[in-house]
């Protein structure tokens, strides 16, 4: 599984990383990304299987992100990995095709149970 | 009142538990800090909407260290100074997204900002933490703005 990681802070990345291996999914490839505009990027040489991504960052937003990959008919797994944690963030995330919302922090457990579902529907 | 003060202290106990590993011991009373003797880190994250605020998280150098070392699983020496604002960057986004889910209404948090060297804490925040974390201060304080 290719994973790409889009997070503005490097010690997040990291973190997003060390937990997915904990977790037991570490992806056979991992990408890194520190904005929306540079996922794009990244995304135009080599489409991940699943978009980890946080929602507040500059330059390019997650949601920004996702409304992108949408509009240009990019059907790519996407989840956000966020500390931003309210009921209409999250309903806009899910009404834009995001497949799941994860809150910082969060545990190994946290990305088993919503990664491991994802990993065996795959 | 929208934040109670123990709701602060377990939100940013839980945020520095989970991102760092270090265990934090909450103040009954605000530390008496020397600012013009310690050097304070600042990393601040504003709340924005139907409730505006800046949370800042404040502490010394060597605890910010000890923080991004924590969050890289690095040495202190091999970290850079862009490093450790965005370990404690990180830490205070965490720490005001708990506080943004006990809020009500629709908000939003800001990109983290961070504060070169030696500032003082703010002089009347509406709410405030004071913790100990590996025997050094930490505060952190909730600043509410007009909407």
């Amino acid at each position: 599984m290719k994973i790409l990681i889009v997070d503005d802070s490097r010690a997040m990345r990291m973190i997003v990383r060390r937990t997915l291996r904990q977790a037991g999914i570490e992806g056979q490839s991992v990408r890194e990304a520190e904005n929306g505009k540079e996922a794009l990027e990244l995304m135009v040489a080599e489409m991940p299987d699943l978009v980890l991504c946080d929602w507040n960052m500059p330059v390019m937003s997650g949601i920004e992100l996702l409304e992108t990959l949408k509009a240009q008919g990019v059907q790519v797994p996407f989840g956000f990995v966020t500390s931003q944690n309210t009921p209409a963030m999250k309903e806009r995330a899910r009404q834009a095709g995001a497949w799941f919302v994860i809150s910082k922090p969060f545990t190994p457990d946290t990305f088993q149970a919503v990664l491991g579902r994802l990993q065996s529907a795959a | 009142m929208p934040i109670q003060q123990a709701d602060l202290h377990s939100v940013t106990g839980h945020a520095w538990q989970m991102l760092t590993g270090l265990e934090s011991a909450p103040l009954a009373s605000p530390l008496e800090l020397d600012c013009q003797t310690v050097a304070f880190r600042r990393s601040v994250v504003g709340v924005r909407g139907a409730w505006a605020a800046e949370v800042c998280v404040f502490c010394p150098p060597e605890l910010a260290t000890m923080v991004a070392s924590a969050m890289f699983m690095m040495d202190a020496a091999e970290l850079t100074d862009a490093d450790i604002d965005d370990a404690l960057g990180e830490l205070c986004n965490v720490t005001a997204g708990g506080i943004q889910s006990r809020i009500p209404g629709e908000t939003d948090l800001t990109v983290p900002e961070h504060l070169p060297s030696v500032v003082s804490i703010d002089g009347t925040p509406h709410w405030r933490a004071d913790l100990m974390v590996e025997g050094l201060p930490v505060v952190v304080t909730v600043s509410q703005l007009e909407v």
